[in-house]
């Protein structure tokens, strides 16, 4: 798994509840951008210099839609 | 075989099997997080992942889904590059406005590809393609 993959993982729960319920995009051990829509992931993202492909797009769901799920 | 693993995310102590896939359909890779999910027999990814791939969803074969509480949900259906650690392949992904949960899915479709095996014991998701 690269950086950011692995980042995501481990720092999953912490995401849910700073984020639940928008997109974020994650480079290296860092979101770098977070946005209601992963367009605006990736534009915010490029603005900042990134690499869309280098951009990793998490969906991260709200508290209450882990519940239902889980 | 050829095989991939990814370790579970946890929230609240318990495991979730969320994993990245990189898609595209023709242009830059596109890497998003999917929950794998036996349950429906698409993938079915959020419209507004469509709209990053360059997708015009209504020109897609239209279906009907059903969703946990029995209701159904349309979705249009795609064809789009896929790669999931180092393996590129095409399939059909469903796409929806509709989707009401807070993760795209990975369905039933990509267990004909690879056998997954959910090891809870090692917290692990391991992906072999079968030959």
């Amino acid at each position: 798994m690269s950086k950011s993959q692995e980042w995501i993982t481990k720092n999953f729960e912490s995401l849910v509840s700073k984020y639940g319920g928008k997109y974020i995009g994650v480079v290296g051990e860092e979101v770098a951008s977070i946005a209601l829509t992963p367009k605006e992931v990736i534009e915010k993202a490029r603005k900042m210099g990134e690499d869309e492909e280098e951009v990793s797009i998490l969906k991260v769901p709200a508290e209450e839609e882990l519940i239902c799920v889980l | 075989m050829r095989s991939v693993e990814f370790r579970y995310a946890l929230h609240r102590r318990r495991d979730v099997p969320l994993i990245p896939v990189s898609l595209r359909t023709g242009g830059k890779w596109k890497e998003v997080w999917a929950y794998i999910d036996s349950g429906p027999f698409y993938s079915i990814f959020d419209d507004k992942i469509a709209e990053i791939l360059d997708i015009n969803l209504p020109a897609g074969e239209k279906v009907l889904a059903v969703v946990g509480d029995g209701g159904f949900i349309p979705i249009y259906l795609h064809t789009v590059g896929i790669r999931i650690g180092e393996d590129e392949f095409s399939m059909k992904i469903g796409f929806s406005h509709k989707l009401g949960v807070g993760f795209n899915l990975l369905g039933m479709d990509i267990f004909d590809r690879y056998r997954v095996t959910f090891d809870h014991r090692e917290k692990k998701i391991i992906f072999e393609r079968y030959e």
